[in-house]
């Protein structure tokens, strides 16, 4: 079999380069061409599409209470640490949007301010009747960012209350706390609803 | 009368001593019928409940020891333990292209699979709160990506508040919310 001379296989092999690059659309700079003298400017925009994060939290869907009289004045409320923590790549606010008494215990108490009463000496029906229930950050503050909030919001106030705010990966804890009466008759069960509000920082 | 009086003495003393009984007797149902007499029979006194035994029967007899209720601790693991936690996964944003009511909108909310509610989202919009969407119920390892607007709004970007709302599995019954502050965009 008669060879090709390499002179003419090293010509096909560039023509066909060539075909292919230029059939193949692959656009070198594309676009467009810059000339002039001396330097000249390029202008390549760049274009980002932005996705919308996810904010993910991880918390209690309810809180729940008991009050024990049989552990003595200033300690019968039990309840336990509400543990918040924040799954999102960013930090985020912790705001407590509202805590109020609701239906759906065997009594429901009305919310008072904290020394609206002497919680000690209180009567039967002023027992059953009253509790100042409020919401604050942990003795323990681990987790949460400087600066955090170190007021109780109790239920009887109103408004928006930000608590302070949790770092990617943090974990932080909120405590419930109450002054209420001690002459329980009988069990009981009531229902306050808290709704907490989660926000990019 | 003639007759009565020709009665011997001792005859007629015993029909006056009969019609005296039947006197007293009829006065005596008057009084109790219109006077507020009653008569009780004549009883002996009712024992007192702490002598009516006049020696104890120990057949049962109480718990030796002093009452111990549940420590605070004990207490506080059994709340801990009952709790239930959620996890929620959100989108920041939500985007429609057209402001009209009916119109499906993007975002997307995940309840992970680890949870144990039921997850229906509310998106609220303005100073008045107004509900501009609702999601379907949502169960563990399930996410939607799409919402329908419930009410018109202008072109234009806003705050709006989701509120997650849980419910039970089981029961069916609604067991808390949580709020998140995110993105409204509308086309």
């Amino acid at each position: 079999m008669k060879r090709k001379p390499l002179k003419k296989t090293l010509l096909s092999l560039a023509l066909a380069t060539v075909l292919i690059i230029a059939s193949s659309g692959v656009a070198f700079a594309a676009d467009t061409t810059s000339t002039g003298e001396g330097s000249i400017e390029a202008t390549v925009p760049v274009n980002g599409t932005i996705n919308a994060l996810t904010i993910s939290v991880t918390h209690p869907a309810s809180v729940e209470y008991v009050i024990n009289p049989a552990l003595g004045i200033g300690s019968a409320f039990v309840a336990p640490d509400i543990t918040i923590t924040n799954n999102t790549q960013v930090p985020i606010s912790v705001t407590v949007k509202s805590l109020a008494s609701a239906a759906g215990g065997t009594l429901q108490f009305a919310d008072v301010a904290n020394d609206a009463y002497d919680w000690a000496n209180l009567g039967l029906d002023d027992t059953k009747a009253y509790i100042a229930m409020g919401v604050k950050i942990a003795d323990d503050p681990a987790g949460w960012e400087a600066g955090y909030n170190t007021e109780t919001r109790y239920a009887v106030d109103t408004g928006d209350s930000m608590f302070g705010s949790l770092a990617t990966g943090n974990t932080g804890h909120l405590t419930m706390v109450a002054n209420h009466g001690y002459a329980f008759d009988q069990k009981y069960t009531a229902v306050h609803n808290l709704v907490l509000m989660f926000d990019l920082v | 009368m003639k007759k009565f009086k020709d009665l011997n003495k001792k005859h007629r003393t015993i029909i006056l001593t009969i019609l005296g009984v039947i006197l007293v007797a009829l006065i005596l149902l008057l009084l109790v019928k219109y006077g507020g007499l009653t008569l009780t029979p004549t009883t002996a006194p009712a024992a007192s409940p702490t002598n009516s035994q006049s020696v104890l029967n120990d057949n049962r007899e109480g718990i030796d020891g002093s009452y111990q209720s549940m420590t605070r601790e004990e207490i506080l693991a059994d709340l801990q333990e009952r709790q239930q936690v959620v996890t929620d996964q959100v989108s920041t944003n939500v985007t429609f292209s057209s402001g009209k009511a009916g119109s499906t909108g993007e975002w997307v909310m995940e309840n992970p699979k680890s949870n144990s509610v039921i997850q229906q989202a509310e998106i609220y919009y303005g100073d008045d709160n107004v509900l501009i969407a609702k999601t379907e119920p949502v169960y563990p390892g399930q996410y939607i990506q799409a919402v329908e607007l419930l009410e018109s709004l202008k072109s234009g970007e806003y705050e709006a508040l989701v509120y997650i709302n849980y419910y039970n599995l089981n029961e069916k019954t609604f067991a808390g919310k949580a709020g998140y502050k995110v993105h409204l965009t509308v086309g």
